[in-house]
């Protein structure tokens, strides 16, 4: 989800983590990420690479891709 | 060759981003095609292409939102003849229409934003590479995901709404594996929860979000 500032972010994080509980399907929490990243300003890397997002039910941050 | 053929071959790679991107600006196709100090140079090539029928410009709403490009029947036909078959019919009453939703223009432009981040990404990034893209009308009724109603806090009955993707991105990296996006704004979600009872504040609070584009990356990671 990308809002454009983290309380936003935080606040449909919170929603779709209600959803989840509701269906008993936390475990697909991590498919769904959070973050407040402008998509027409920020660059590729910054959008895909750099750790901004936050996982449902998560409380760290990553990014989009994770190269291994 | 008439002058506008010639045009055409000048344009051909705006041509082609807009086959598969379907709609874009001038700074998208700047950012996606050219270096930031050719936007007038895009401007320009956009102008000539509108006046020669290939390219439809939506209409704005206002002069502070930004011109929306689309190809026109002839337009489509241009691409298809440069190899890129746009999807779905074309119909000049519809584009209309679209654009006099200012959500869709606005829904649109954030959308391929991520789309262009994601091209601008495999070209930038060594070992990354953009398998496939799709756009919202490339997925329409391919993918979607359903929910019973009453989680949207909806009364109206017990119909299953189903959500579709506005746009999907797959990525390989080092062939090891698909990294796959499907992106998906959450406008429809909040104009439900918007629509149902809550108190008045609640709902000033989600129809303010609902303004907004949002999106849910949904992430599927195969190893």
């Amino acid at each position: 989800v990308i809002t454009a500032t983290d309380q936003l972010a935080g606040t449909l994080k919170r929603w779709t983590e209600q959803v989840l509980r509701a269906v008993a399907q936390q475990e697909l929490g991590e498919q769904f990420l959070f973050g407040s990243v402008d998509p027409a300003t920020a660059s590729p890397t910054e959008m895909f690479l750099t750790p901004v997002w936050q996982q449902a039910f998560g409380d760290s941050k990553t990014p989009l891709l994770m190269l291994e | 060759m008439s002058p506008q053929a010639q045009r055409l071959t000048g344009t051909a790679r705006i041509i082609v981003a807009l086959a598969e991107f379907g709609y874009l600006t001038a700074h998208q196709i700047t950012t996606l095609l050219y270096a930031p100090s050719s936007l007038a140079y895009v401007r320009k090539q956009l102008n000539a292409l509108v006046t020669a029928s290939v390219v439809l410009v939506l209409p704005r709403h206002s002069v502070t939102q930004p011109r929306v490009y689309t190809l026109s029947g002839k337009g489509r036909n241009a691409a298809a003849v440069l190899g890129i078959e746009p999807v779905k019919r074309f119909r000049p009453a519809e584009e209309r229409d679209k654009a006099d939703n200012l959500y869709f223009v606005q829904h649109t432009i954030a959308v391929t934003d991520v789309l262009i981040g994601a091209r601008l990404l495999s070209q930038t990034v060594p070992g990354i590479v953009l398998h496939r893209m799709y756009t919202e009308r490339e997925l329409k009724r391919k993918i979607y995901v359903e929910y019973p109603e009453t989680l949207a806090e909806d009364t109206r009955g017990n119909r299953t709404i189903c959500l579709e993707p506005d746009a999907s991105v797959h990525f390989c990296s080092k062939g090891n594996g698909i990294t796959f996006f499907t992106l998906k704004s959450t406008a429809r979600i909040l104009q439900n929860a918007a629509s149902s009872k809550k108190s008045q504040a609640t709902r000033r609070m989600q129809e303010a979000r609902f303004t907004e584009n949002c999106f849910i990356p949904r992430r599927f990671r195969l190893r």
